[in-house]
């Protein structure tokens, strides 16, 4: 990058949010080599536009970033372009506690958020992995979601409006604050999820939710992976809980090393309930009768048991890294699909821990194996993913950089998915220069400048 | 313009018996629930969907106007082919293709009304929540197309937090499949997000996948009279400010109680200067401590009167009055404009207070109607639109109602969409870089500018 248009991105976030040492270049880094040329901490959003606007004229690639903790999820490595950091944008615009909104800059963490929210005994229901350093453009970015995503749903229940720098140095406001709103096309939504791909969300209004009267969380011991299976569906299709975890006899043993030990061998499930109390209690009543070896988790032993379960893929993976596979299944072929892999699993040589977020049909499988040695595992990986695709399901591999699994899904949409794809981001981001690294988009920009 | 060479193309496609050119016909097809008009060309009733894309592909070569219609109660001209061209028909399609129990989801045919797939995924125990007043009506492509709301969406959301998926007919005739029945995974973007409310702009759905929810185990329904709408609205603020989310919250006015009243005979406050109709739902367990901490609260906010449905039958009548109630009000004058504008819900009182003094200022009936939980009015101005001078008075009193709910932080449509009816005001809720934005996004779905053109995004914005 000339000089020159360093020093004009510094003229534009001041001196000291411009930063090209090794070290702020790291921190925004996908591998060893891949690291962005510049990182800039913007303080507002009219700064934001400038750099957008001289980027776009320059064609350099802007990346958007939060606390970073999900980056290996979502984006590609990409060597050079700009990282622009969020973090500094972290104010709460303003708490409108009677309406149960916030209105707050995307930097914001999660942590301050719940502190500023607590005076009125609301919250945000989002619990990504790292429930404190993600900052809330993050988690909207990345479409996150806790173990609650069975009783909310994502992020994108969550938010009611945007404010968006698009590339070209607009800033546009998406939805607004009712919840009731159908003045323009979705974008709120729409941008859940999109990891940077088409413009940096400086702004968000939150739909907030009243801490409820109650909240017990049971778990449930197994010795056998199928009586688990018929018990969490049993659980599923007759109480609604909010969260319902089903973890196999590794996942379990591997909660026990991050906080949380169960005291048992076998497999197990975790399921959280909320709501008024008296409701609370004919769901819990409900399950310890029909499972004598439920127990309630009382005092601080819920929490840890839910900080284990989102910390299984680090606790997991130790030092090497470990593959993360995500399987989507219908939910009356879970039980068919947890079998057979577990066992496809067993014959292996790597460890692996089974994990599904049951009330979802949504499947982890985590493979003791470093991502940079996927091809050794391919083969496997291979095997389960026709397994999921025979009973209606898909199969992606998380944390690996071929996206070969999610372009055959994405092209089998048809035809003509790929050109409205590329159209779409040129109405959001005619020169390109967004995230081309975003995971969300890449197979449809193949070829183009952007991926180049 | 359509012509002859284009009708033998659509006859070819669609088959005559379901080309209608007369004018009959085409009068027929001028309007939807709003009071905007515009006369079609042709009306073809499709089948499947491969005529839809079929005739797509010739009206986008020929750049011939196109608008999709289902049950045509749309309240905002989504379905007024106000540019002429052809008008597509969907009512056809009405078949329920899949209803898949344990997996709670449905697929079905753009045509099939709301009402259809309610009834015919109850007897699973299961429900569709979303459920807005013309269900009975209204098809569930027409829904996905306004991103329908109804009585429950406080408590469970609109039409967007219930279809997952599509299959969906681009103006070009392409087909592309979006979203699907499993928990999405893959890295891709959410284009059902943008499609769910788009007004027919940006595709034409002829496959609709449907979230199904287990229907709530119990409920219990109130009724509280106030004297005046302010109290009725600040007490909805109270209730929600106490933790609980009602499935329902209906606020109706004095107006409005004695126009059901005196059709139904029902046994409604006629006196009172408002009502609000409300239920919770859930498990059975704790119903009737939430049923007791609302109603004290309704008494602590000035409600006259406060009475909890002791059986069904007094809960399908407080019902009834509130599904019957826009059409009671069609006794009282020939026409009746029925708006949506969406205020932040602390804001309810304000905004109905600025109402009544609307109505006096312009001197121009209006009975208040009110998904109240969400802050959503249904103000429904009344007129006879052959008077004139009334006419002039009736769009001041609308370009008011917007002006101020845009003020109070609130939204042009909460529900019924900007169609033809709101177009103008779009230029207040949006600045002149956001409208460009918005019209550049339509144009990556619809580059030939054909599909239900010229509504929702002014076209001038580009």
């Amino acid at each position: 990058m000339r000089q020159e248009v360093i020093d004009a991105l510094e003229g534009i976030v001041g001196k000291g949010n411009c930063r090209v040492d090794a070290a702020a270049r790291r921190q925004h880094g996908y591998t060893d080599t891949a690291l962005p040329e510049a990182v800039l901490y913007p303080g507002d959003s009219q700064q934001v536009a400038a750099l957008m606007k001289l980027a776009a004229r320059e064609g350099i690639p802007v990346v958007p970033w939060g606390a970073g903790t999900m980056a290996w999820h979502g984006l590609l490595p990409l060597t050079g372009g700009l990282a622009v950091n969020l973090t500094r944008m972290n104010r709460v615009i303003e708490y409108d506690y009677e309406n149960m909104t916030a209105y707050v800059e995307a930097g914001v963490s999660l942590k301050d958020l719940r502190a500023a929210l607590k005076t009125h005994n609301l919250y945000w229901p989002v619990e990504p992995v790292e429930a404190d350093t993600c900052t809330v453009g993050g988690c909207i970015a990345a479409g996150a979601a806790g173990p609650s995503k069975l009783g909310y749903g994502d992020v994108k229940f969550h938010i009611l409006g945007l404010e968006v720098v698009l590339p070209g140095g607009e800033i546009i406001r998406t939805g607004g604050k009712t919840v009731k709103n159908v003045q323009d096309y979705d974008n709120t939504r729409f941008l859940a999820g999109s990891w940077g791909a088409l413009g940096i969300i400086t702004k968000a209004m939150l739909k907030l939710r009243p801490v409820p009267e109650k909240e017990t969380t049971l778990f449930l011991p197994f010795k056998e992976l199928g009586a688990a299976i018929a018990a969490a569906r049993t659980i599923r299709n007759e109480t609604l809980p909010l969260a319902l975890e089903l973890l196999d006899r590794a996942a379990v043993a591997t909660m026990a090393g991050a906080g949380f030990d169960a005291g048992g061998k076998g497999c197990g499930i975790l399921v959280t309930y909320n709501g008024f109390s008296e409701q609370v209690d004919a769901q819990v009543d409900f399950v310890q009768k029909q499972f004598s070896a439920a127990s309630i988790l009382t005092g601080e032993k819920a929490a840890a048991a839910w900080q284990a379960r989102r910390q299984i893929y680090p606790a997991f993976t130790g030092q090497k890294g470990a593959i993360m596979i995500s399987v989507s299944l219908p939910f009356t072929a879970l039980e068919e699909f947890l079998t057979r892999a577990r066992a496809e699993l067993d014959q292996g040589p790597q460890g692996a821990a089974v994990v599904a977020h049951f009330g979802n049909a949504h499947v982890h499988i985590l493979l003791d194996e470093a991502p940079a040695a996927y091809a050794g595992v391919q083969e496997v990986v291979n095997r389960l993913a026709t397994l999921a695709g025979n009973l209606g399901g898909l199969l992606v591999v998380d944390n690996i950089d071929d996206l070969t699994l999610a372009r055959r899904w994405v092209e089998a949409r048809g035809q003509a998915i790929m050109e409205l794809l590329r159209r779409v981001k040129a109405a959001f981001d005619p020169q390109l220069i967004m995230a081309p690294n975003s995971k969300v988009l890449a197979y449809a920009l193949a070829g183009t400048r952007a991926a180049s | 313009m359509v012509d002859q060479t284009t009708m033998g193309e659509l006859t070819r496609i669609a088959g005559k018996e379901n080309v209608f050119t007369t004018r009959v016909s085409l009068n027929t097809y001028m309007y939807d629930a709003s009071l905007v008009y515009g006369q079609p060309e042709v009306i073809v009733y499709v089948q499947n969907a491969d005529q839809i894309a079929a005739i797509l592909k010739l009206a986008s070569a020929k750049k011939l106007p196109v608008t999709p219609r289902g049950g045509g109660t749309c309240l905002s001209g989504g379905a007024v082919p106000q540019r002429g061209g052809i008008v597509i028909v969907m009512t056809k399609m009405n078949r329920i293709l899949e209803i898949d129990p344990e997996n709670r989801v449905a697929v079905v045919e753009p045509g099939v009304t709301n009402m259809e797939l309610q009834k015919a995924v109850a007897p699973y125990g299961l429900v569709y929540m979303p459920d807005p007043a013309s269900q009975k009506v209204s098809t569930m492509g027409g829904n996905l197309g306004e991103n329908s709301g109804g009585m429950r969406g406080i408590k469970y959301g609109l039409t967007k937090d219930h279809i997952i998926g599509m299959e969906l007919v681009l103006s070009n005739g392409e087909t592309v499949q979006i979203g699907g029945k499993l928990e999405p995974i893959a890295p891709e973007l959410n284009l059902n997000a943008l499609i769910i409310g788009s007004e027919g702009n940006l595709g034409i759905a002829t496959k609709i996948i449907c979230k199904l929810t287990p229907a709530p185990k119990a409920n219990r329904t109130m009724l509280a009279s106030y004297n005046t709408l302010e109290d009725a609205g600040t007490s909805v603020s109270a209730i929600i400010a106490h933790g609980i989310i009602p499935c329902t919250l209906e606020l109706m006015d004095n107006k409005i109680i004695n126009a059901v009243e005196d059709w139904l005979h029902i046994g409604l406050p006629v006196d009172a200067g408002a009502i609000l109709l409300i239920e919770v739902d859930g498990w059975d367990a704790g119903l009737d401590r939430q049923a007791q901490q609302i109603m004290a609260i309704c008494r602590e906010n000035g409600a006259t009167d406060v009475k909890l449905a002791q059986n069904a039958q007094e809960r399908d009548n407080l019902w009834t009055a509130r599904r019957m109630a826009i059409g009671a009000i069609g006794r009282l004058a020939p026409n009746y404009d029925m708006e949506d504008a969406t205020v932040p819900r602390t804001k309810l009182p304000e905004i109905l207070k600025e109402v009544g003094r609307l109505s006096q200022e312009y001197n121009v009936p209006i009975g208040m109607l009110a998904h109240a939980g969400d802050g959503n009015l249904h103000p429904l101005v009344l007129f006879d639109e052959r008077n004139k001078e009334e006419m002039e008075r009736v769009e001041k009193v609308r370009a008011a109602l917007f002006r101020k709910a845009l003020d109070l932080g609130g939204t042009l449509s909460g529900e019924h969409g900007i169609g033809l009816a709101k177009l103008d005001f779009m230029a207040w809720a949006f600045n002149k870089e956001e409208l460009q934005f918005l019209r550049r996004e339509r144009l990556a779905f619809d580059p030939h500018d054909i599909l239900n053109a010229g509504k929702t995004v002014p076209d001038t914005a580009a």
